[in-house]
């Protein structure tokens, strides 16, 4: 059926007519338009027919209450990633922060532990004898103090007569052990920190945000 | 359609801050106020009792997880957008199940029982005259598209104003004036394919043959 341009105009106009959402001056274009126009009136009829039989359509009794009982809900929580209520972006937020707080200070811990320093000499000579020791080592051999464990083993007796005690040689497989102890723990860590991370940007999907 | 009767925006308006401090108590005051629009919506959404059943406790489970985020204003469209957003994850869902396919969710229309319609003083017949018309409806509306049916149920079927719609919906009022406008042009030419199965109290005016 042949529709001019206007009537076209006009049936996109019909829904908001018939719930009276028109302003008054367009409402006036639209009812003189369906005066002249018996298309148009048929429209407007079959469509006021329809919603007729929408609001025909009855209301149904839930089956059930949908009320929520306390084991039902913390189950959810539980199973859930986001617990919304207690705030978890903001704890998740907190927790990565100490967790990257925790990396850090172990990664200092583990850099500590290659360094040969003063603390970790049993001898109970004073500080400036060790110093001196040090300087000399350091100055005979041009090993920069970080290489020094690896130097022990390569450079042998220049740098078993630098040391002032053996015990650097035999403290060397504890120390592997605590440093492997200590990347491991770290990796935990961090791997908990993504994860928190991961859950936390999971957060936010349920609710009335989505378009 | 909610049972509003009897309770002021001043009494839901405790109830929803009561909530918001997880005050379960409160926020069931709430569900039973709204559930029946809830599950009536997600009942012409979906098109089955079991699905909508299962998208109104999700929706008040999320609505339940989400309520500290609802900053005042119109609680009855918040938690209808819950609502949609839940019966749009049902749809998702049933189209990615083999099993439980599109065509069979709603090859099911309104299975509500005779006893889930509340109508005392109503004779048998027109009862079942009004439950085959929801059936025949919901048959036609699955078959929009969901914005589109959407806007279709909270209009017509449950008659909210345009502007609650719109925040029902998450879209602008524009947007929802035409949606309207092609849903219901759409379910006309549906309901005029099908107009055989409608009862005979309702029949389509069709304005023309």
């Amino acid at each position: 059926m042949f529709q001019s341009r206007h009537c076209r105009k006009v049936h996109r106009k019909l829904s908001e007519y018939i719930d009276g959402y028109l302003a008054a001056e367009e409402k006036h274009r639209v009812e003189h338009h369906l005066e002249s126009c018996p298309n148009c009136r048929a429209e407007l009829e079959s469509l006021r027919g329809t919603v007729e039989l929408l609001r025909a359509v009855p209301s149904m009794v839930p089956p059930r209450s949908f009320a929520l009982a306390q084991a039902p809900v913390t189950l959810r929580i539980q199973e859930g990633p986001t617990p919304r209520l207690f705030r978890p972006a903001i704890l998740s937020a907190a927790t990565t922060v100490l967790a990257l707080l925790l990396a850090l200070i172990m990664a200092g811990d583990l850099l500590h532990t290659f360094e040969p320093g003063p603390s970790a000499l049993p001898s109970p000579t004073p500080t400036p004898t060790v110093r001196q020791d040090m300087s000399s080592a350091s100055l005979g051999t041009e090993v920069p103090p970080q290489a020094d464990a690896g130097a022990e083993k390569v450079a042998g007796p220049p740098a078993a007569e630098a040391t002032p005690s053996p015990q650097p040689a035999g403290g060397a497989p504890s120390a592997g052990a605590v440093r492997w102890i200590e990347v491991s723990l770290t990796l935990v860590v961090l791997i908990m920190a993504a994860l928190t991370v991961f859950a936390s940007l999971k957060v936010g999907r349920v609710g009335p945000g989505r378009g | 359609m909610s049972d509003t009767a009897g309770v002021g925006p001043e009494v839901e308006e405790q109830q929803v801050l009561a909530s918001q401090r997880g005050d379960l108590d409160s926020f069931n005051k709430l569900v039973e106020r709204h559930q029946r629009q809830v599950y009536n919506l997600a009942l012409r959404m979906l098109g089955t009792a079991q699905a909508a059943e299962d998208a109104t406790q999700e929706a008040f489970f999320s609505a339940f997880r989400a309520i500290r985020g609802f900053r005042g204003g119109n609680f009855r469209a918040w938690l209808l957008r819950i609502t949609a957003n839940a019966c749009y994850d049902q749809l998702r869902l049933a189209r990615r199940r083999p099993t439980t396919s599109l065509d069979g969710l709603m090859a099911d229309p309104a299975t509500a029982e005779l006893a889930a319609l509340e109508s005392p003083g109503e004779s048998p017949e027109d009862r079942l005259q009004r439950l085959e018309l929801a059936q025949v409806i919901t048959s036609c509306l699955v078959r929009l598209p969901a914005e589109q049916r959407l806007v279709v149920i909270l209009c017509d079927v449950q008659g909210i104003s345009y502007e609650e719609a719109a925040q029902a919906a998450g879209c602008s009022l524009g947007t929802i004036k035409s949606r309207l406008s092609r849903g219901r042009a759409r379910l006309r030419d549906l309901l005029r394919q099908h107009g055989e199965l409608l009862p005979t109290k309702f029949v389509l005016n069709t304005g023309k043959e």
